[in-house]
């Protein structure tokens, strides 16, 4: 099965989720899903900024799967890190969004 | 060229940035009281103020692979562009750049608006990702077929 994950929430929504529960299933291949991508809104977009040890891992995880990591656009510019993100992350809105996994559809999406 | 460090997201009010008073700004705060516009200031200030009337050339919708689509109206007084207005689709970068163009259009001679460029509009903002500087390429266009119909109604060499 194929998952995409949208993190709308704030709170522990990437601290925890993301970085206790599926980044580290993902680093030892026993997620038990294929993660075609993940959509980051908000504060949670900071984790994708260079140098944040969390985006790091996860953006090695997605060079190796080719899995795609967007941020919100409109997000990422209110917060003044839209060129300052790790290589890779691509930011966009819906259509973008979209189109990016159209080549990759995932079965199911999942909002945390 | 860099900016400078900008406003902190705390001294914002309703999308738009308050500033404080000299005495309070923290030693981060004092070179954020004159923030330099960036994307977002645009878009919302394209969200909030009412829309700018529609006068003079109305230039052909420009349209990208997208679907991102841009009209310009320019409006001139002899050699001189006195309005702007546009119509485009929702892309947060895209209305940024239009809200951002139409403002600099104001008392622009033709000649200088006919030589602007993607690249300068760029110039203006360097936050904007080169994934999303088609935007600037589709806003320019949108302008160029403005003041090509301008030189049409006016009679002015563009």
């Amino acid at each position: 099965m194929k998952v995409a994950y949208i993190f709308a929430t704030q709170g522990h929504t990437v601290s925890y989720k993301l970085g206790k529960m599926i980044l580290p299933q993902l680093e030892e291949g026993r997620h038990g899903a294929e993660v075609a991508g993940m959509f980051f809104f908000e504060d949670n977009c900071y984790a994708l900024q260079k140098g944040n040890p969390l985006g790091e891992r996860l953006a090695a995880v997605a060079r190796q799967s080719g899995m795609l990591l967007m941020c919100c656009d409109q997000c990422c510019y209110e917060r003044d890190i839209a060129d300052k993100l790790i290589d890779g992350v691509q930011i966009g809105c819906f259509p973008d969004l979209y189109k990016a996994l159209s080549g990759n559809p995932p079965d199911q999406v999942i909002t945390l | 060229m860099r900016r400078p460090a900008q406003w902190e997201p705390s001294v914002f009010q309703g999308g738009l940035p308050v500033h404080l008073p000299r005495p309070l700004c923290t030693s981060r705060l004092i070179q954020c009281c004159r923030p330099v516009p960036n994307v977002y200031h645009y878009f919302e200030r394209a969200c909030r103020r009412d829309p700018a009337p529609r006068r003079g050339s109305q230039g052909v919708k420009v349209v990208d692979e997208d679907g991102n689509s841009v009209v310009f109206w320019v409006e001139t007084e002899g050699n001189r562009i006195v309005g702007a207005a546009y119509r485009c689709t929702t892309c947060f970068t895209l209305v940024a750049l239009c809200e951002h163009l139409s403002e600099i259009l104001g008392g622009m001679d033709l000649e200088t608006a006919r030589r602007y460029t993607a690249a300068d509009l760029l110039g203006l903002h360097p936050e904007i990702p080169p994934s999303r500087h088609n935007r600037a390429e589709l806003a320019v266009a949108a302008l160029r077929s403005a003041l090509a119909e301008a030189e049409k109604n006016n009679g002015v060499l563009v």
